[in-house]
């Protein structure tokens, strides 16, 4: 408390003294952008210092002794923690809010969207709102499950203590909260209207508010960055003995395939962006065509990013999901070799297909035909993965709970996702298609079909081992149905919409379209409706749930064989890593074993979960 | 680093037999994600305005700064060989040297930007390119020169030996990588487009 | 000998070869700056010094090698 009360004041501080020395020096108004950009940077290192890397850190770099805090408890979640698990919360209770903020943005365009006409809000307004939503939910896209899961389970899975840098891993996690306030505060200074892509000559030109888009997301990208580095380190140099490539948790291979990209692209939407900073506030030409500059230019840096960012966003999501389900259908994950290759191909190929976002920007024609195939290319390790999730289902022995509920939804709606990508990715369709609610309905298959299904997912797979509680699951069933089917009828009304001349991003439509709009926004409150369940099934759970035991699915990686949650450091020996993790059905197979705990045993497919009533069959 | 460091033994395994391995692969994962960054923008300038360059630039004092930082490396180089062998006079002064050769090149490049301004002001597309790349250069090289402030002030309170000199490591691999960097923007801006 | 001396000619060994490197460093600057003020069109010409001075900055200064001893020991 005392930490983040202590980060708050140094970061207001900060941003006074950088907005007013700037100020001072070059005159003008204080809410000029160069004020802003000078205040933000060092309200952010006041911010940074104060919640504790001043303490930890900073000290040492003078020679100074780390001064360590020494808060427990609930508390260690409001301050400046370097243990991984805590992070991971940090990480998963900051982006579900971040999420419901986004979806309370959400519902208010769906509520000027039912009726033709302006409503609620005028053209302007809608951009703005439209935009917030877009990159709030793009950052929970791509930082919720690498950010939690990631954290909290990749050393666990590979036998380590912690990750390989916790304050780095600290940091990673401090530098968020000034993300969510740099946006939020953007009305302050007329808001930004130019949605999640920002492209120029439009976000060069519109009101204030776009800057602090701008800091705030290459803020959000340095922190993926070091997210990336921190998860490849760790996986790299901190594997228990035993635990080879070729044994690696398929989860573990998921977020280190992400953080690869996260890794090495992100420069390029921090690199774009800062671009726009510096045609806004140093007057620079890079953007303005009348100068020589090229828009394009930002659409290609642009996208070399955001291509590839939706794998970061949708690898852990697969990981996340191909864990549960081998884990649920009591099977050996099917193709577990291939889902590696194509996992590290996906990766790979993210690079190459950025321009099927620009079929219609008037970029070279030569152009269109080789990223429209290697586009159809990454379709196919996409493919690979997805049928590996079926087949692993194939015959398996579902043990119907929550997690593999959500994860059997997950199976469908990235099929339309993936389905709706090849018209888009296809030059002579998507010249129609591009820019229309097709657009907005395939990315919502995929993203939130694809992320945040898998994150639900997730979030119910391991709820049990961090709150050391089940949850109760027939509520998690109804609102595992509930959100399906309100996802459905949101959405699927939109590829309808857009192939009958629906545009994205547009306050208002032809009067025919009317009751498509007017169907889908009644499903989207239902849609939204449903998250006030889960909030109440994860409140309850968290308080009043029995008690989960250590292992409660019986599942065979190393996070299930310590304690719910786990002890501080994890293991209480050294684990030593004696065999593949998915041997479901092979008598006597175990994965790992580590003094103070008995060998882990793999439970054959005949015999019944535990947990709460060992209703598997 | 541990909050509460309870299993002393868990610790001390993580601490010491993984970290140079650990260190080594975080500082180079950072190059490399820097290395992208630094592409960002250099492709930018092709895209902008491929190769073409204005009459006005003054080469020689490009050519000097290019050499400054040559210079700079070999003192860096030496500074980490000094600690890895325990020298730490030979350490003390080569850091030295390196930040004054830094600084000197900081000097440099505002005396550039002091010509370019009314030669090739921002809002020119070279302009914009060439503030660009050598301002993100010189930030850096800025934090290359703080860093190095650090170790030297660090080695000279005893905290560095020939086994226990990661910063040291670290520090001066930053400073030869923002020259690597330099070998492709110099060119880039001052000698791609003749003469 | 004692042990020091001995530490102390294994640095000046060790530096020498940076000054090697940085020696040739120069030279190819200089050869660069010649190609690229006396030829035309010269991007092709400098793309192999810009390869070589990066390739030594690389393998002497920043001791590329070490990044093939990092694996935790299990690969
Ligand atoms: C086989 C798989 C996929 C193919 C072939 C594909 C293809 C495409 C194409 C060609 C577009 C551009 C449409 C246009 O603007 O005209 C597009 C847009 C988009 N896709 Fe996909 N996609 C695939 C999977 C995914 C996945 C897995 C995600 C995310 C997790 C995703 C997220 C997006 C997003 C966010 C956009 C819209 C960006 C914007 O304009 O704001 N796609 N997709
Ligand atoms: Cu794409």
């Amino acid at each position: 408390m005392r930490q983040l009360l202590r980060a708050v004041i140094f970061g207001i501080l900060g941003y006074l003294v950088g907005a007013l020395l700037t100020w001072l020096v070059r005159g003008g108004s204080l809410s000029d952008e160069v004020c802003v950009v000078f205040g933000y940077v060092v309200g952010l290192i006041g911010w940074l210092f104060g919640i504790g890397m001043g303490d930890t850190w900073i000290r040492e770099w003078f020679g100074l002794p780390a001064r360590e805090s020494e808060v427990s408890g609930w508390k260690r979640y409001l301050g400046f923690s370097t243990d991984h698990k805590v992070i991971g919360v940090q990480y998963l209770a900051t982006f579900i809010v971040v999420m419901l903020l986004g979806g309370i943005a959400a519902l208010i365009l769906r509520f000027e969207l039912a009726q033709a006409g302006e409503g609620i809000l005028n053209a302007d307004r809608y951009n703005q709102v439209m935009s917030m939503h877009g990159i709030l939910m793009v950052a929970v896209a791509v930082a919720a499950i690498l950010g939690s899961f990631g954290n909290y389970l990749v050393p666990i899975m590979i036998g380590a203590d912690d990750m390989a840098f916790p304050r780095l891993n600290a940091v990673t996690f401090w530098l968020i909260p000034p993300v969510a306030i740099g946006l939020l505060a953007a009305p302050t200074l007329g808001s930004f209207d130019s949605g999640w892509t920002a492209y120029p000559p439009l976000s060069v030109v519109n009101n204030g508010g776009q800057i602090l888009f701008v800091l705030a997301v290459t803020t959000f990208g340095l922190s993926s960055i070091l997210g990336g580095l921190n998860v490849i380190t760790t996986v790299v140099t901190m594997r228990a003995p035993g635990m080879t490539w070729g044994r690696l948790p398929i989860f573990v291979w998921a977020a280190f395939a992400a953080s690869m990209i996260s890794l090495l692209t992100t420069q390029f939407f921090a690199a774009s962006l800062v671009l726009i900073a510096m045609d806004r506030v140093a007057g620079t030409v890079f953007f303005n065509g009348a100068a020589g500059g090229d828009p394009l230019l930002y659409q290609h840096l642009f996208w070399f990013y955001s291509h590839p960012a939706v794998y970061v966003m949708v690898l852990p999501g697969f990981g996340v999901v191909l864990e549960t389900i081998t884990h649920m259908s009591r099977k050996p994950l099917f193709a577990y070799k291939a889902v590696v290759v194509s996992l590290l191909t996906i990766a790979g190929l993210s690079v190459i297909v950025w321009a099927h976002h620009m079929f219609t920007s008037g970029m070279a024609e030569y152009l269109h035909g080789p990223f429209m195939f290697a586009t159809e290319m990454i379709s196919v390790p996409t493919g690979v993965i997805f049928l590996s999730a079926v087949a692993t289902l194939w015959r398996g022995k579902l043990w119907m709970k929550t997690p593999l509920f959500f994860a059997m939804t997950w199976v469908f709606q990235f099929l339309m996702g993936g389905v709706t990508g090849i018209f888009l990715a296809d030059v002579v369709t998507d010249v129609s298609l591009h820019d229309s609610y097709f657009v907005v309905a395939h990315f919502h298959y995929t993203i939130m079909g694809g992320m945040i299904f898998a994150f639900l997912t997730g979030i119910f797979f391991w709820f049990p081992k961090i709150t050391g509680r089940m949850i109760n699951d027939r509520l998690g069933i109804i609102f595992a149905l509930w959100l399906t089917i309100g996802f459905q009828l949101t959405f699927l009304p939109q590829f309808w919409l857009g192939t009958n001349g629906m545009n994205r991003r547009i306050a208002d439509y032809p009067e025919q379209l009317e009751g498509a709009n007017l169907f889908s926004t009644v499903a989207a409150f239902c849609l939204g409706a449903s998250f006030l369940l889960l909030v109440y099934i994860l409140l309850t759970g968290a308080r009043r749930g029995p008690k989960a035991g250590n292992n409660p699915w019986n599942a065979s990686t190393l996070e299930w064989h310590v304690s719910s949650p786990p002890p501080e450091h994890n293991f209480s020996g050294q684990p030593t890593v004696v065999g593949h993790p998915y041997r479901y059905g092979t008598a006597g197979s175990r994965h790992a074993e580590f003094a103070g705990m008995t060998a882990v045993e793999q439970i054959p497919p005949e015999q019944t979960g535990t947990g709460e009533g060992g209703d598997y069959e | 680093m541990a909050m509460t460091a309870t299993p002393e033994a868990v610790h001390s395994r993580a601490e010491a037999t993984y970290r140079p391995a650990a260190n080594r692969l975080g500082l180079w994962l950072f190059l490399a994600s820097e290395t992208f960054l630094f592409s960002a923008f250099i492709s930018s300038r092709f895209v902008v305005s491929g190769t073409d360059q204005p009459e006005h630039l003054n080469q020689g004092l490009a050519l000097l700064l290019t050499l400054l930082l040559l210079w700079s490396s070999i003192s860096a180089f030496r500074a980490e060989a000094a600690m890895a062998h325990d020298n730490r006079r030979l350490f003390q002064r080569e850091i030295l040297t390196t930040i004054v050769l830094g600084v000197l090149f900081l000097v440099g490049v505002g005396v550039e930007f002091n010509e370019a301004l009314a030669d090739f002001p921002a809002n020119t597309i070279y302009g914009s390119s060439f503030f660009m790349l050598i301002g993100l250069h010189a930030f850096h090289v800025l934090t290359g020169i703080l860093a190095l402030g650090v170790v030297w002030n660090l080695g000279r309170l005893g905290h560095y030996g020939s086994d226990n000199h990661w910063p040291v490591e670290g520090v001066v691999k930053y400073w030869h990588f923002v020259d690597l960097m330099w070998v492709a923007i110099y060119p880039t801006l001052y000698l791609f487009g003749g003469s | 000998m004692s042990d020091k001396s001995k530490g102390s000619t294994e640095l000046a060994a060790v530096i020498q070869r940076g000054w090697f490197t940085a020696g040739a460093l120069a030279v190819l600057t200089l050869i660069e700056y010649f190609v690229a003020t006396s030829v035309d069109r010269p991007t092709l010409w400098l793309l192999p010094f810009i390869v070589a001075k990066g390739g030594l900055i690389l393998e002497v200064f920043m001791h590329s090698s070490d990044l093939t001893t990092l694996d935790g020991g299990n690969a």
